[in-house]
């Protein structure tokens, strides 16, 4: 199988402080990975070295088997990488279809007639379609939730990165938003994962990698992750 | 198949309303006063003047309070291409906007290193840089200005045309030439305007304005577009700016780069009509020189009452008079919102 993504032996500073600590990791082609860990774990930071938001001082980032690591996110989101942000980012002046057609023209350097019927169809899947002439900055937290994920998904992705979609969201919002989730994983797009909602992170994910103090301290099984003794001292006191 | 579009029924009404003025405006000067002439001079002028800064500002967010540079420096340059090289104050225009282009290419370099105020600060100091700069320039009178000269003035491309024409003096006709080409403008600007808007960059600048970090993670590049518009702005300000004084055949560097006349009373048009519309500036602009006509007299008394209404505005009708009507009616003359209609089903 091929790998999406490919980091080796990452590292980042902000100071004296390393937050990301000689990090290595395959993405293969179709794995839902999911990234979990305490505050401060640096598990955002992962993420922006990944996405290019960030550039590494060590290491180098392989996405689709070419070097981005000097490359700026605007290369790697035409590349086929699509992110969420944890706090959703909407542009609040346009309205919900105007915020994917602006993702999905730029994302995949197309005219806006060409990738009309994408958007739609990213509407449809992320149950936004009623909503798609309202402007973005009217929306409540379940559908930006869902419009972070949908103007992902409109740049045309092959690798998905969400970062704590499900955050703050009720029990039922919840359960909706991974059935989306899901059906975009059924399609075979390779999808990480940051979560602190371990249920809804595990009832997708494959394999389950852990961060701490920058450091990957566990890759694996979900189950198996979970189980472990070092993972359940993170956790300890926290809801698994 | 879905559909996509920008139409109303109010943009199809105002879309054959403007073709109609754009016909009156061509003909007016048959028919209207010298004084009526001078002052529509007045008002496209300062309108295309508010849409630019309203295309940075308003849809690009950057709070530009340095456009006077471009209008002086566009006018200098013109006077240098007449004064120095002997060229037609008409064809001299251009070098207005040449002028402006590269005096926004610095510009542009510092001033996109700040942010909100800082960049409006930014752009304010280098202005003002460039104004003392001027200042020494003896050949074009320093720091108490220079008149283009009368042979210049007196033989200008088709103004001689203009006045057996209509049958009027030399002084009327340049009125007139000045009148059509400030209404040229005005239209250009904003037909361009409207166009970048409606294209795929105009979403893009949308993206940018909303949230920076956002745009680029969806693959906009946040710079290329700043630069664009910014560039494109200024080059059109320099244009106005040479434009305003072939007009007055007069000047300095106080008042070519006037912070009062060329952003303060734009920034007013902009903020009274609607920022971040097209219709907003057109309204703005009447209102100013519905304020102007009326109370310049009082003279700073009018400055802190235009002050005090802008204030007033802002935190009452942030989004200005046009922002009141459209809330009220739901009109949108230019609209620029794509809105998607459904097979099957009409939304909207």
């Amino acid at each position: 199988m091929t790998d999406v993504l490919t980091l080796s032996n990452v590292s980042k500073s902000f100071g004296a402080l390393k937050v990301t600590d000689d990090v290595s990791l395959s993405v293969p082609k179709g794995q839902a990975l999911g990234i979990i860990g305490p505050n401060g774990a640096g598990k955002s930071t992962l993420f922006n070295l990944i996405t290019g938001n960030i550039l590494a001082d060590a290491g180098t980032v392989t996405l689709l088997g070419r070097d981005v690591t000097r490359s700026p996110a605007m290369t790697r989101v035409r590349m086929g990488l699509g992110r969420s942000f944890q706090i959703p980012q909407p542009f609040e002046g346009l309205t919900v279809f105007e915020n994917l057609l602006t993702a999905a023209a730029y994302g995949q350097n197309k005219h806006e007639a060409e990738v009309t019927d994408h958007c739609v169809a990213v509407l449809r899947d992320t149950e936004l379609l009623p909503k798609a002439n309202q402007l973005a900055g009217s929306l409540s937290l379940l559908d930006r939730k869902r419009l972070e994920l949908a103007r992902a998904m409109a740049t045309g992705p092959e690798l998905l990165l969400l970062d704590e979609i499900a955050g703050g969201l009720t029990e039922g919002e919840c359960q909706a938003l991974i059935a989306t989730i899901r059906g975009l994983h059924a399609q075979g797009i390779t999808i990480i994962w940051i979560e602190h909602v371990l249920h809804a992170l595990t009832s997708v994910v494959e394999r389950l990698l852990v961060l701490d103090f920058g450091r990957v301290i566990g890759i694996g099984e979900p189950d198996a992750i979970m189980a472990s003794k070092e993972v359940r001292e993170i956790y300890l006191g926290m809801e698994v | 198949m879905h559909k996509v579009t920008t139409r109303t029924r109010a943009s199809t009404v105002a879309g054959l309303a403007a073709v109609a003025l754009v016909v009156l405006g061509l003909v007016l000067p048959a028919f209207a006063s010298r004084s009526l002439i001078q002052d529509l001079f007045f008002i496209l002028t300062m309108l295309t003047l508010a849409q630019l800064w309203n295309l940075i500002a308003g849809y690009g967010g950057m709070v530009s309070v340095g456009q006077q540079a471009f209008v002086g420096i566009g006018a200098y340059a013109m006077f240098a291409g007449v004064i120095l090289w002997g060229w037609d104050p008409v064809p001299a225009i251009l070098l207005g906007g040449v002028a402006a282009f590269l005096l926004a290419i610095p510009m542009a370099f510092f001033a996109f290193r700040l942010q909100g105020a800082y960049f409006a600060i930014g752009t304010w100091v280098i202005a003002e840089v460039t104004r003392l700069l001027v200042a020494q320039w003896k050949t074009l009178g320093g720091g108490t200005g220079t008149s283009l000269p009368r042979e210049a003035t007196s033989d200008i491309i088709g103004v001689a045309a203009i006045a057996e024409l209509f049958g009027i003096r030399d002084a009327a006709a340049r009125d007139i030439l000045a009148y059509w080409l400030a209404l040229a403008l005005a239209v250009g600007t904003m037909a361009a305007i409207y166009a970048l808007l409606r294209s795929r960059t105009g979403l893009a600048l949308a993206a940018v304005r909303d949230n920076d970090n956002a745009a680029r993670s969806v693959g906009v590049d946040a710079q290329r577009v700043k630069w664009l518009v910014f560039l494109s702005a200024a080059t059109m300000t320099g244009l106005v700016g040479a434009l305003i004084y072939v007009q007055t055949a007069r000047i300095s560097p106080d008042a070519a780069f006037s912070v009062t006349n060329w952003t303060a009373y734009v920034i007013f048009i902009a903020v009274i009509g609607g920022i971040g519309r097209l219709e907003g500036p057109i309204l703005g602009v009447l209102v100013f020189w519905g304020l102007q006509t009326a109370f310049a007299d009082y003279g700073s008394w009018y400055l802190l009452a235009l002050g005090l209404l802008a204030i007033v505005t802002m935190l009452f009708a942030p989004r200005g008079l046009w922002g009141l009507i459209a809330d009220r009616w739901g009109i949108a003359l230019f609209p620029i919102q794509r809105r998607l209609i459904l097979e099957g089903a009409r939304n909207g």
